[in-house]
């Protein structure tokens, strides 16, 4: 437990929250249960401010608990229940519109489909604004893993989205007709 | 990776803006709404522990 957190610290984890809340969404796709992670981050990062340096990268520290309880949590799950991105996707289905864009829903139906990993990777860099190098550390991998990861990304995101259709991210290759 | 390069490569600039637009809008959408109290309160909560 930290003793005296100084009134800068906590303006600035305060002024993180937003981002936190954004990347949890877009990580578990159902803002219930992002919330209940940003509240489990915040929980972990006060009693562990001993160990964050002041000065140093407050955005990527706080990043990496979250998405390590994310992952930890769904590996436990996923043992549980095999649902891949399934669970994700019928969450996102299921949620009532809440804006007109249909380009905005198909764009996250899209996303909805694409593996934690990549999905992760985008977000960091193409959202939140890390560095690849960055998001590397937050993720615990290597930086050519991180650039292929979002590579990947766009390129499943492409192909979704010329399709335009709930197809998605189906191999795009026609089926082989079976003889 | 290298299969990756050329796939990112391929696509159009038009479509690798879009998809960074969508990103971002999807992102900051959240990322601007008020903080909601709960969490105000949790930190609140979590400081007043500590004085104790």
């Amino acid at each position: 437990m930290p003793r005296n957190v100084s009134q800068g610290l906590k303006d600035s984890l305060v002024a993180q929250i937003g981002s936190l809340r954004a990347f949890a969404v877009s990580l578990c796709g159902d803002r219930e249960r992002a919330d209940d992670l940003v509240q489990e981050t915040l929980f972990k990062a006060w009693n562990h401010l001993d160990s964050f340096k002041e000065g140093t990268n407050l955005k990527a520290w706080l990043f990496t608990i979250l998405r390590n309880t994310y992952f930890s949590e769904r590996r436990k799950r996923k043992r549980e229940v095999e649902d891949a991105d399934g669970s994700y996707a019928a969450r996102l289905s299921s949620r009532p519109e809440q804006h007109g864009h249909m380009d905005m829903k198909d764009f996250q139906e899209a996303l909805s489909h694409l593996p934690d990993d990549q999905r992760e990777a985008l977000i960091l860099v193409g959202a939140a604004g890390f560095s690849y190098e960055e998001a590397a550390e937050i993720s615990g991998c290597a930086v050519g893993t991180i650039k292929s990861r979002v590579n990947r990304a766009r390129s499943r995101l492409a192909d979704a989205l010329e399709l335009g259709d709930e197809e998605s991210v189906v191999d795009p290759l026609p089926t082989p007709k079976s003889a | 990776m290298a299969a990756d390069s050329k796939q990112a490569k391929g696509m159009s600039p038009d479509l690798q803006a879009h998809i960074g637009r969508q990103v971002r809008a999807m992102f900051d959408e959240v990322a601007d709404e008020p903080v909601p109290e709960h969490l105000l309160r949790l930190l609140k909560e979590l400081d007043q522990s500590g004085d104790k």
